[in-house]
């Protein structure tokens, strides 16, 4: 420990060394005020005995200054005095001591007193150790926030969000309170919203928001539907978020082909649609998402008609908790009344005014999330055709032809290919599930009976069935020749196209007209598909026409589809 | 007794060879304090008076010189209260202590 000895008497400092070094401490001394301030800095002392009457500057005026200097360390003072008087003593505690000591000096109060004074002054240093190392972590934190938030912006900004006709009201902290919006233009033209609200705070609740960009910015790219996206990220988010943890949501989409207003809303309760007079509430009828299963869940949409200018309101709870200064929130009816008010003034801008003068805080927007989005239907066609991204997709002519052979068959489904391959050209616009069914089916038949030769009427008892699957896998390990080509054609029409479907197999066919008859014959009996084996009646009812050359080897299916954006 | 020795011996015992340049220090510190006092008392000056009084005091205490260091004090007061008549009278007491210390001191150590 070291101590700095202030006075000006030399006796003076030479008895206190001395009594002081006899105990262990390290001296430094210093000859006045002034010239203890030096000392101070250079020398960084644990403890200070300070004289009073000093010439050049007095222990007071020294002690103020050091005392100013050590804001985030603990120096004890003790003035040494002569002095006895109640005003002199109370001035040095005035000024900043700690403690006094008269003298002439007692060797065991002397030491008692620094004692004592050094434990305070661990226990101080203690504390301000503690408070450095909090301030720095919060620093720490502040930073690392800073660094996700950017990451953050970038991951989940790609879409177009700065549109001129999104007002968007977001908390600088939005990312931490666990609002997601996201926008993306359709490349069809048109316009997908996402606007959401995760269970919990902090940056926990905020690192969901990056399975639902990708998903939504990915699936909205390729073209697919809302009901696709939530359904999508509804199975993702089940997957992936700890159970309690989901997502508030309401996905829309503005259709300005066909003026219309297409929503799904999961537990967001401010949802509007704002037209010229009169206001529609986008209900919620679903539970958030990441809380049911994909087989339970509903991706069912709600349609409604919009016309140019009408706006989308979308709020979370933020606006609707806010609460006034005697704790009453701002209401789900303030903010509906809100709406209806007519007068010429900027919606958005109307709706955070009202606030401001409920809450009478400006602060409170801060946990606020409000946006508004203006149906401009010229302007969202303007936007799509600028996203460079995007491609247009019209229905088109296009064929193409696949070949596979035996070694590839064993280890590839060709059907996901073809969506995929459809999907590059027409931008998903052909509905998936049904011509999926199709094409599995003409697939199956192709193999199972055309290269494995296997005959379908054996699946007709249970064990049969068995039979069948286990006959099928072992003909198909061994298969050692044989191949299927597939021929997938587009021809337009006005909503959509028709598709031309050939499936050829070098196997040896089969006598068609029984199949045929019989396959027939037993949706008619009975309505069962008896003869499920060829799966034949199934694919009649998606297809226009279902027509087998004489061999049985090659078969040709017209399919309709109709442009699911129209 | 005019001094403490025991507090003297218990320094010299503490501070060895610095011990020497202590008595030395306040022999001759205490010379020119004396001298200045007497200066500050024939001129009747108030605040020089009390501060040299202060430090002799302070210093003279320290070493268990308790006699010189109790005139002082009285001395101290004295000045304060503007009765320089008795700080007179005590300023020739503290001359005559000073001068029977060192002698003390001088054959002591």
């Amino acid at each position: 420990m070291k101590i700095l000895i202030v006075d000006d008497a030399v006796t003076n400092r030479l008895v206190l060394s001395a009594y002081l070094k006899k105990d262990g401490y390290t001296v430094v001394v210093a000859e006045n005020g002034l010239e203890a301030i030096d000392v101070f800095q250079a020398e960084d002392p644990d403890l200070i005995l300070m004289d009073i009457m000093m010439p050049v500057m007095d222990g007071y005026e020294a002690t103020k200054k050091i005392k100013s200097m050590t804001l985030d360390k603990f120096t004890p003072i003790i003035f040494l005095t002569a002095m006895t008087d109640e005003k002199s003593l109370s001035q040095c505690v005035e000024v900043g001591g700690d403690d006094f000591l008269t003298k002439p000096y007692n060797r065991t109060i002397l030491k008692a007193k620094i004692d004592a004074l050094e434990r305070v002054s661990q226990l101080y240093n203690t504390v301000y150790q503690q408070k450095r190392e909090l301030i720095a972590h919060r620093e720490q934190e502040a930073k690392e926030h800073e660094v996700a938030r950017k990451v953050f912006d970038s991951i989940l900004n790609p879409g177009c969000l700065s549109a001129d006709n999104i007002q968007l009201h977001l908390s600088p902290m939005s990312l931490f309170n666990g609002d997601v919006v996201l926008a993306a233009v359709k490349p069809t033209g048109g316009l997908h919203i996402l606007f959401g609200d995760f269970t919990g705070h902090g940056l926990a609740a905020s690192l969901g928001a990056l399975p639902v960009s990708d998903v939504f910015y990915s699936m909205t790219a390729k073209g697919y539907s809302i009901s696709d996206v939530v359904r999508e990220i509804n199975r993702k988010l089940k997957r992936q978020l700890p159970t309690g943890m989901f997502l508030a949501a309401c996905l829309v989409e503005i259709d300005t082909n066909n003026m219309i207003l297409k929503y799904w809303n999961g537990a967001i309760p401010g949802a509007f649609l704002h037209k010229m007079h009169s206001v529609i509430e986008l209900k919620s009828k679903n539970l958030p998402l990441g809380i049911l299963a994909d087989s339970s869940f509903s991706d069912k949409v709600d349609i409604t008609e919009i016309h140019d200018k009408d706006k989308i309101v979308l709020t979370t709870d933020g606006i609707l908790e806010a609460e006034n200064s005697s704790g009453k929130m701002f209401g789900l009816d303030r903010f509906k009344k809100c709406l209806t008010e007519e007068g010429g003034f900027d919606l958005f801008q109307h709706i955070l005014d009202t606030l401001d003068a409920y809450t009478q805080e400006q602060k409170q927007t801060d946990d606020v999330t409000l946006g508004v989005i203006n149906c401009d239907i010229n302007y969202i066609n303007q936007i799509a055709s600028q996203k460079g991204a995007y491609k247009k997709f019209v229905p088109s002519h296009w064929k193409f032809d696949l070949h596979f052979f035996y070694d590839s068959i064993k280890s590839l489904d060709p059907v996901p290919l073809i969506n995929q391959i459809m999907g590059e050209i027409q931008g998903h616009q052909i509905q998936q599930d049904k011509l999926s069914i199709v094409l599995t089916e003409l697939f199956c038949n192709s193999l199972d009976h055309g290269l494995l030769g296997l005959d379908s009427n054996i699946k007709s008892t249970p064990e049969g069935f068995m039979q069948f699957y286990t006959e099928r896998e072992s003909r198909l390990n061994e298969l050692e020749s044989g191949s299927i080509c597939i021929s997938v054609s587009n021809v337009p029409n006005e909503t959509g196209g028709e598709l031309t479907i050939v499936f050829e197999d070098s196997g040896k066919g089969f006598d068609v007209n029984k199949i045929l008859q019989s396959d027939n014959l037993s949706i008619a009996e009975d309505g069962a598909i008896k003869f499920s084996g060829r799966g034949l009646s199934l694919i009649k009812n998606y297809c226009h026409s279902v027509t087998y050359n004489d061999s049985g080897n090659r078969v040709e299916c017209v399919y309709s589809w109709s442009n699911i954006d129209t | 007794m005019l001094i403490d020795l025991s507090t003297l011996n218990e320094l010299k015992e503490m501070m060895q060879d610095d011990f020497d340049q202590l008595i030395s220090i306040f022999i001759s510190d205490g010379q020119t304090q004396i001298e200045n006092l007497r200066l500050a008392v024939d001129a009747s000056d108030i605040k020089n008076t009390q501060r040299i009084a202060h430090a002799l005091k302070g210093s003279s205490a320290n070493l268990g010189i308790h006699v010189l260091s109790e005139s002082c004090r009285a001395l101290e007061y004295e000045a304060a209260e503007n009765s320089f008549q008795e700080a007179k009278e005590l300023l020739e007491q503290i001359i005559n202590y000073f001068e029977a210390v060192k002698k003390t001191l001088e054959e002591n150590y």
